[in-house]
């Protein structure tokens, strides 16, 4: 059995393999992106001009964008399979969603985003843009703001509606799946006319990603995972996108035998299928104590010996560009002395 | 002064007032709200909509005309719609169930409408009927809601109006645990059924206007003319069977109206409880219990009831909204309990 933080650590801390993996992953993108560039340049004989890619090392990569390759109008298809047409680079973008935020913060679009919601808290700019409501988009507040695109969130179709008639081109995105992150990423690349700089995001990702997932798997360890979504056993089940990121990180969760993407835990089943780790959302959970207290399951392995963290379920959940990031989060709650 | 004249008089009075602070709600309405127009900005705007060149297009923005005509406009109206069928219905059930309490929402009737909305939300294929699929359920929902509460209540021929209520208190009661139980057997569209339920005027459009008006115009009509054989039940039953009233069909006809009357609004409002009890109270307070001016009255006050409820549920939270049945329920549950205390003879 392995030694484990105490409890009372929210999150386990960064131990030296996590720096060297962190450093490797940041050589490796910056070294792609060199690549990238090169090709760029080589290949495409109308660009005149090539920004150098310029990393920055701190959480992640962030991406000078390039604006090679936009093309306009250009028609791109959304996640509810509707074409939309953008006619011109759009210079006013309103986005209902938190994650479709970040990735038009990550796309270089950010400075031309101009409605975000209540909700949105990534990057910390979105603090001072404008607000049109919080998971229910207020039509009157997006129109105020005379937008030339609006990428909207699945269930706020009814609300654009009257965008779309005016002839405003209206995206739905919502990715549920890490390649939904990428095609969402790819498609809002194109509608916002920084096509390149997507290319360039999902192959950083995806290192990202399969660094992380290499290293989880050299542990040859799979534990089993409670990840829960909220105080009342709540769970992600097979097909979430939580699921997927517990998958990727070397490990198992209890749901995903589950009947639906999410659902609700009895107590009865938490106790018999004994997951090695448990995961509390800190958004609801202010203490393990409040949970490790309770006595239905305190004779839990993962109670007994000291395997429940609170972790930022915010990055964890959100099928946005730091996904990378959340499945840190999650390999280093899952294999502690492997990151 | 006979009492007769005096209550006329009463009724026009109530019926200037309401029209005039009905105008006073409808200015309000169309300028306020979470785009930030100004007042001037919003009179220009409506002007260059009727009369395009008779004003400055700079003096606006550029996006106002549309905001107004497809955002603003159609939801004020829907608010309008909504608000006469509601307390029109609730006047009827009233008078047909001799009851004070009886209204849309206490009588199952909007509990058999949301099992229907509900069905048509989380059962795909019914998607396919686009936005009639709703209301045409909605519907069905709430006649068939209507019609067990009337045939349980039925014995032997008889039909009295306690066991009507009873009947529809427990009828509700079941269709509410439908609706949970769809609402547990089902994650899809959840929000989207919850949302609906809570009740708002937030996707109001000309089409769904277009829909519901003419169900509502016609429900309306349908009950001013029953208004006469109403006030004789209010007599009694078989009192007004010795005057020549078919109080059975009557009844019936009336309940399948008001029902009819009740879901067209709700199908697309959600739920919105209330209105259809206390607007009905008020205007009896004032005027008495004559239906051919009971009515007429209702439909004014439950329209500026429901616009006034309406422009604050979009407003005082702006830019996000509060569902509007929050804000009636807010001032409707006091007034339920004052109606309750009062009829106790405290």
């Amino acid at each position: 059995m392995r030694t484990s933080p105490t409890p009372t650590h929210p999150i386990p801390r960064m131990k030296p393999r996590t720096l060297l993996l962190g450093l490797t992953t940041i050589l490796g993108v910056v070294a792609l992106l060199g690549v990238v560039a090169l090709a760029g340049c080589g290949g495409d004989a109308t660009t005149t001009t090539t920004e150098p890619p310029s990393p920055t090392v701190g959480e992640g990569v962030s991406i000078t964008p390039t604006e090679e390759g936009a093309v306009f109008p250009v028609t791109v298809t959304d996640d509810n399979g509707t074409p939309v047409e953008v006619t011109a680079r759009p210079e006013r973008i309103v986005s209902t969603s938190p994650a479709n935020t970040e990735i038009l913060f990550a796309l270089g679009a950010g400075d031309r985003v101009v409605g975000v919601t209540s909700l949105d808290d990534y990057p910390p700019e979105v603090a001072d843009i404008d607000t049109i409501g919080d998971f229910q988009p207020n039509t009157e507040a997006i129109i105020a703001l005379d937008p030339n695109l609006v990428v909207g969130y699945s269930g706020n179709e009814e609300a654009l509606q009257p965008l779309a008639d005016a002839g405003v081109p209206v995206l739905i995105m919502n990715a549920a799946s890490v390649d939904g992150i990428y095609a969402d990423i790819r498609t809002i690349g194109g509608a916002v006319g920084t096509p390149k700089a997507a290319e360039e995001l999902i192959v950083s990702l995806q290192m990202e990603l399969e660094g992380i997932s290499n290293t989880a798997r050299e542990t040859g360890e799979t534990p089993t995972v409670f990840f829960a979504l909220d105080d009342t056993l709540w769970t992600v089940g097979p097909g979430s996108f939580v699921d997927e990121l517990i998958t990727l990180a070397g490990a198992a969760g209890i749901g995903a035998s589950g009947s639906s993407a999410y659902f609700q835990l009895t107590p009865e089943e938490l106790v018999a299928s004994d997951p090695d780790t448990v995961l509390l959302p800190q958004t609801v959970f202010s203490t393990v104590e409040a949970f490790a207290a309770d006595p239905r399951f305190a004779p839990l392995r993962a109670v007994t010996e000291g395997r429940v963290y609170l972790i930022d379920d915010t990055t964890v959940t959100r099928p946005g560009p730091r996904v990378g990031e959340g499945l840190l989060i999650l390999a280093k709650a899952l294999h502690p002395d492997a990151f | 002064m006979n009492p007769r004249r005096a209550r006329r008089r009463r009724y026009r009075l109530l019926m200037a007032v309401l029209a005039a602070a009905l105008l006073g709600a409808l200015l309000l309405a169309a300028v306020v709200g979470a785009a930030g127009l100004t007042p001037a900005q919003v009179g220009r705007a409506t002007l260059g909509l009727l009369s395009p060149g008779s004003v400055d297009p700079d003096s606006y923005p550029s996006w106002a005309p549309r905001l107004l005509r497809d955002l603003r406009l159609p939801r004020i109206v829907m608010a309008l719609v909504a608000g006469i069928a509601l307390a029109t219905a609730g006047a009827t059930f009233q008078g047909v169930f001799r009851n004070p309490l009886a209204e849309p929402y206490l009588l199952g009737v909007s509990a058999g409408a949301a099992v229907g909305a509900t069905v048509a939300i989380i059962w795909r294929p019914f998607g396919a009927l686009g936005i009639f699929g709703l209301p045409a359920l909605a519907f069905l929902g709430a006649v068939l809601a209507a019609t067990l509460v009337y045939r349980l209540a039925t014995f032997a021929g008889e039909t009295s109006s306690s066991s009507l209520l009873l009947s529809g208190v427990a009828v509700g009661s079941t269709f509410t645990a439908v609706l949970s139980l769809l609402m547990v057997a089902t994650q899809y569209d959840l929000r989207t059924v919850i949302i609906w339920l809570m009740g708002g005027l937030t996707t109001a459009s000309w089409t769904k206007v277009a829909v519901a008006s003419p169900l509502v115009a016609a429900g309306f009509i349908i009950m001013l003319a029953y208004a006469p054989r109403l006030n004789l039940m209010l007599m009694g039953e078989s009192r007004a069977e010795e005057l020549g009233v078919d109080a059975h069909s009557t009844r019936r006809t009336l309940m399948i109206v008001a029902s009819l009357t009740t879901a067209s609004a709700v199908a697309f409002t959600g739920l919105i409880g209330f209105v259809g009890l206390m607007v009905p109270h008020m205007v009896r307070l004032l005027i008495g219990p004559d239906h051919r001016y009971l009515l007429p009255a209702s439909a004014l006050f439950g329209a500026l009831f429901l616009l006034l409820a309406d422009t604050l549920a979009r407003t005082i939270l702006s830019p996000a909204e509060i569902p509007v049945g929050i804000i009636t329920a807010f001032v409707g549950g006091p007034f339920f309990l004052y109606l309750l205390r009062k009829r106790r003879g405290v």
